[in-house]
């Protein structure tokens, strides 16, 4: 494992991709904060939220739905190119760091409890 | 029908739809304009409920939660070294990052760790889809927040505003923006 690399080749690409990641980032903030604005709008003027509540959620299990089915047909292509036996390793392991990661926040809130 | 049974349903019918189906639609532009229509709908009940306080604590809560991310994911690429080699830490630190981590290790390392890295974050963005609803009851929403990694932002973020309600806007946001930065570096810490 080599922990140190050369900064001088690796700096300008990790620049550019943090670049293209930045406008992405930027549309999210935009988008959430907008909707936050709407929210702070309606609650100062007193409009219930249940008003909009129904309508809201039904809209947003539906695009979850189409999202997923939308990341399905783009994942199709990249999964009938791969060697079996390494696509599922590499599944495992990206499974099994999700479940690590979930782990680790277990602990260290069991370890913060025991500790109060 | 529970709602993890119908993503999955829904997962598998569109593996098969762009498997045999030939269609050519822009999915990945459909896929953003969803998502940002999907974070203004959260939005607004984030403005509804959330106080400036809460994005405080949030955004220490966030850092948590990143923090157990980034270790889980270095034990499971420790894990996976002696069957992988050092590709297993770098596809893995990658934290659900699939565009990122593919693009990257290809350029680095060749194809194949390329190949590594983004099937091992895309596995984990989609086990998140179906872990986050199943193990909601489980698991506190800290934990569903550090599992989901880098799309806590993006795709899984519904998800978890679905599990863990609006207090848990900002820390999940809060995650996905920091790994933005923290990813790259630490990814390419580990080629």
């Amino acid at each position: 494992m080599k922990i140190i690399f050369n900064y001088k080749e690796f700096s300008p690409m990790i620049g550019m991709i943090i670049m293209n990641n930045a406008a992405f980032v930027s549309a999210i903030l935009f988008s959430v904060g907008l909707g936050m604005l709407i929210g702070v709008y309606l609650k100062r003027n007193g409009i219930p939220f249940e008003r909009i509540k129904k309508p809201a959620s039904f809209a947003f299990e539906a695009t979850i739905l189409i999202l997923v089915f939308l990341i399905g047909t783009e994942s199709s292509g990249e999964l009938g190119s791969m060697g079996i036996l390494l696509g599922v390793l590499s599944a495992f392991l990206g499974i099994f760091a999700a479940l690590m990661s979930a782990l680790t926040w277990e602990i260290i809130a069991k370890v913060r409890r025991r500790g109060k | 029908m529970k709602f993890q049974y119908k993503i999955l349903a829904t997962f598998v019918f569109g593996l098969l739809f762009g498997k045999f189906v030939k269609f050519n639609t822009n999915a990945q532009s459909s896929i953003e304009l969803l998502l940002f229509f999907m974070l203004f709908l959260i939005g607004i009940e984030g403005g509804y409920s959330i106080s400036l306080r809460d994005i405080k604590g949030g955004l220490e809560k966030g850092f948590a939660t990143l923090i157990c991310s980034i270790l889980g994911s270095i034990v499971a690429g420790i894990a996976f070294y002696p069957i992988m080699g050092k590709v297993s830490l770098a596809s893995a630190i990658g934290l659900g990052w699939y565009s990122f981590s593919g693009s990257f290790l290809t350029s680095q390392l060749g194809g194949q760790a390329g190949f590594i890295g983004f099937i091992t974050n895309l596995s984990r963005e989609l086990f998140g889809m179906i872990a986050i609803p199943t193990f909601s009851k489980k698991l506190k929403c800290g934990s569903l927040i550090s599992l989901a990694g880098s799309p806590s932002s993006d795709t899984l973020f519904p998800f978890i505003y679905k599990e863990c309600g609006s207090s848990y806007i900002i820390p999940s946001i809060a995650q996905g923006m920091m790994t933005a930065f923290v990813v790259p570096l630490l990814t390419a810490a580990f080629v």
